[in-house]
């Protein structure tokens, strides 16, 4: 068991005042069998009202707009959460995160990396999908920039290179036609820097988490705020304005052991 | 009849003076073209029509239960009606609508039921359009100019009224309105169904209303004018799902209403017709809607599919490769009249192509036999004509389900052309429902 906290805010400054801003939030931590949240709260700067509302797949909206001028907006969340993996419960996966979504339907590239790879093996086990994962981050190259959040896997595969965001997204793919069923987690890892994204998958009814990018299983320092089938199911802030501006964003991003205070 | 072939000419001058137009995306450019109007109606007896009514009624039902299922418990994949990969594989299932239930589980309010008749005079179902039926007004506004060209025409035949289809979609906007007002919301006067959207909200009595006249404060929508702003119960949508609300579907667009899926998650605001409805009329399931009347309803199917075959199913790829020039091969992955392709009118070299696509990916495809549908009379310059015609049956679910007693009926310009969607050309007829 570990008891974390956490504090993340993502900073966006528009080069012209912008207006009839709306959008959805994902920030706060999913809570499940595993994970207990004892304080969590959401921020944004403009303050505004938010309503809270849960979607289909379990994650936790916080839905809000501004509607007069402002030329930044600041959204994050933080609090402590309590996670143990001991805890555990089986859950049946939804028949949705067995089959190809937009961003991670696999190529040619793809299909004929994972039939040379693994194309022998019949188990679809942790063994399979902890190959799986060392098979990607070996495979691929971290290089921020190199895509967006629009590159598909196939994209992200036929460059070799990308960020946390792709290389969950190329192993999705990869093992969603092994026959796994997988889902994309938009969160937080322990650590200073940015939000995370890794990937679980359902074997024998348990979620088992894989961190491509850091080629590690996922331990009790994963702070999960929403899955999907990929990134569209489940952006952590996705909004709409009107105006013409730059956008500049900085993120700021804490996970660290508890702290009495 | 007659009487009303000698109006043609004028006819078709008052619905060009009301501006009864079709809109057409070709290379890139819009252009916008009058819907040739035929005066010679067609005409269905009341005994047809009673059991076309009692099928399309039933099919509609099974259909709104199926799409609460698949975007809920999803019992007819669990009991093994319908595979699993049809529905979860399909572009048409929307992730953001998992989970939520509309307004008294009405999903299809409106729905576009496309079907022809064969020689034999048995009715088939081609096609359900469960998101955005287009195409009401044109009997309605054809019918109100016919009925002052040749009032006689009217008088002396027993033709059922079908100026009660405003009175119907007010009923069925009223029924799942949960509080506000009713209003119909359009892409703009560029959307190909502009027309159309203004005069159904003139029908009903509604607001219509664009991108920007809507917004959404505290999971609730309002309509913005001048004096104040007034709460939305209920939104009949011209917008297609993936532009509804940049901040849940395409951040790009611009005719969407932003947040307005959390008033719906909310319950606070009625969509007709309800997103997500596209898992229900794709292609592939198409296949599935007879054994969906069974599963809901325990009822045996009153209407007929088209004879279908996936080639999904090792049966039905080696019928359908044994028989593939004298089937209709369509492309699940495209709407309206486009990836429909009779394989008899393609060259050997086009045909083997096709084959390989099908054999490269089965799931994307289904065949279909030809129906050899009948013939209307079309009254043209050169003299009258026989050409093929379908008719998109209009399903309105309100507190009950019922069909208008009229329709569109689409016929095709040109000598023995089988596709009659408007968005490949054609014209239309009146569709006349006899009351004895």
């Amino acid at each position: 068991m570990k008891m974390l906290d956490f504090d993340f805010s993502t900073r966006i400054a528009f080069s012209e005042p912008v207006h009839d801003h709306y959008f959805v939030l994902r920030c706060l931590p999913r809570t499940s069998s595993v994970l207990r949240v004892h304080s969590a709260e959401v921020v944004t700067d403009p303050i505004c009202h938010l309503s809270k509302q849960t979607d289909g797949l379990g994650n936790t909206l916080s839905v809000g707009s501004l509607v007069g001028d402002h030329d930044h907006f600041e959204y994050g969340s933080h609090g402590t959460v309590e996670i143990d993996l001991t805890c555990a419960k089986a859950e049946e996966p939804h028949a949705l995160f067995r089959y190809p979504s937009s961003l991670t339907r696999p190529d040619e590239g793809i299909e004929s990396f994972a039939r040379e790879a693994f194309g022998t093996i019949t188990s679809a086990d942790a063994s399979l999908c902890t190959e799986i994962m060392h098979a990607v981050h070996k495979e691929m190259e971290y290089v921020p920039g190199s895509t967006n959040v629009h590159t598909t896997a196939a994209e992200a595969f036929s460059k070799r290179s990308g960020v946390c965001q792709d290389f969950a997204h190329i192993t999705i793919s990869i093992m969603r036609l092994m026959g796994v069923p997988v889902r994309y987690v938009s969160g937080l890892a322990y650590g200073e820097g940015e939000t995370h994204a890794w990937v679980e998958a359902n074997i024998g009814g348990f979620w088992h988490g894989f961190d491509p990018t850091r080629d590690q299983l996922v331990n009790e320092e994963y702070i999960p705020l929403a899955v999907g089938r990929d990134w569209s199911d489940c952006p952590i802030e996705s909004g709409s304005f009107i105006g013409l501006a730059n956008q500049t964003q900085i993120v700021n991003m804490v996970v660290k052991e508890h702290e009495e205070q | 009849m007659d009487s009303l072939a000698s109006h043609v000419a004028l006819i078709n001058d008052q619905l060009a003076r009301y501006g009864v137009k079709f809109g057409v995306y070709k290379n890139g450019v819009f252009n916008e073209r009058l819907f040739p109007f035929d005066s010679i109606a067609r005409v269905i007896d009341a005994d047809d029509w009673a059991g076309i009514e009692r099928g399309l009624s039933q099919r509609v039902d099974a259909l709104n239960a199926f799409l609460k299922d698949v975007y809920g418990n999803r019992e007819i994949i669990k009991d093994g009606v319908i595979p699993e990969d049809f529905v979860f594989s399909s572009p048409g299932y929307l992730t953001p609508c998992v989970g939520i239930t509309p307004p008294k589980d009405i999903y299809s309010h409106i729905s576009g039921i496309d079907m022809v008749q064969s020689r034999d005079g048995d009715w088939f179902v081609l096609e359900d359009n469960l998101r955005i039926p287009s195409g009401a007004s044109y009997p309605l506004i054809s019918r109100g100019i016919c009925r002052k060209c040749s009032p006689d025409t009217f008088r002396k035949n027993k033709i059922v009224d079908n100026r009660n289809y405003g009175a119907m979609l007010r009923e069925v906007m009223d029924n799942v309105n949960c509080g506000g007002i009713n209003v119909v919301f359009t892409p703009g006067r560029y959307n190909a169904a502009y027309f159309e959207h203004a005069y159904l909200a003139e029908q009903t009595g509604a607001v219509l209303a664009e991108a920007g006249d809507l917004y959404v404060e505290d999971e609730r929508v309002y309509y913005r004018s001048y004096e104040r702003s007034q709460r939305v119960g209920a939104i009949y949508r011209r917008v297609s799902d993936e532009y509804l609300d940049p901040t849940t579907f395409l951040p790009e667009s611009v005719i969407g209403i932003p947040n307005v899926m959390s008033a719906y998650r909310a319950g606070n605001v009625a969509i007709i017709n309800a997103p997500g409805n596209g898992i229900a009329d794709d292609k592939g399931i198409y296949y599935f809607v007879p054994k969906m009347v069974e599963y809901y309803l325990g009822e045996k199917p009153l209407l007929h599919n088209a004879p279908t075959y996936l080639p999904f199913y090792p049966d039905d790829y080696k019928y359908v490769m044994e028989n593939f020039e004298k089937l209709v091969i369509k492309d699940t992955a495209e709407a309206g009249g486009c990836g429909v392709v009779f394989a008899s009118s393609l060259s050997e070299e086009e045909q083997k192509t096709l084959r390989d696509k099908v054999s490269a990916n089965p799931r994307r495809w289904i065949a279909q036999e030809i129906i050899d549908f009948t013939e209307l009379p079309v009254h043209l310059p050169e003299g009258d004509a026989m050409r093929k015609a379908d008719l998109r049956a209009f399903v309105l679910t309100g507190k009950e389900t019922k069909v208008w007693p009229s329709g569109l009926t689409r016929y095709s310009t040109i000598a023995g052309n089988a596709i009659v969607n408007s968005s490949q050309g054609g014209g239309f007829k009146d569709t006349w429902i006899l009351s004895q």
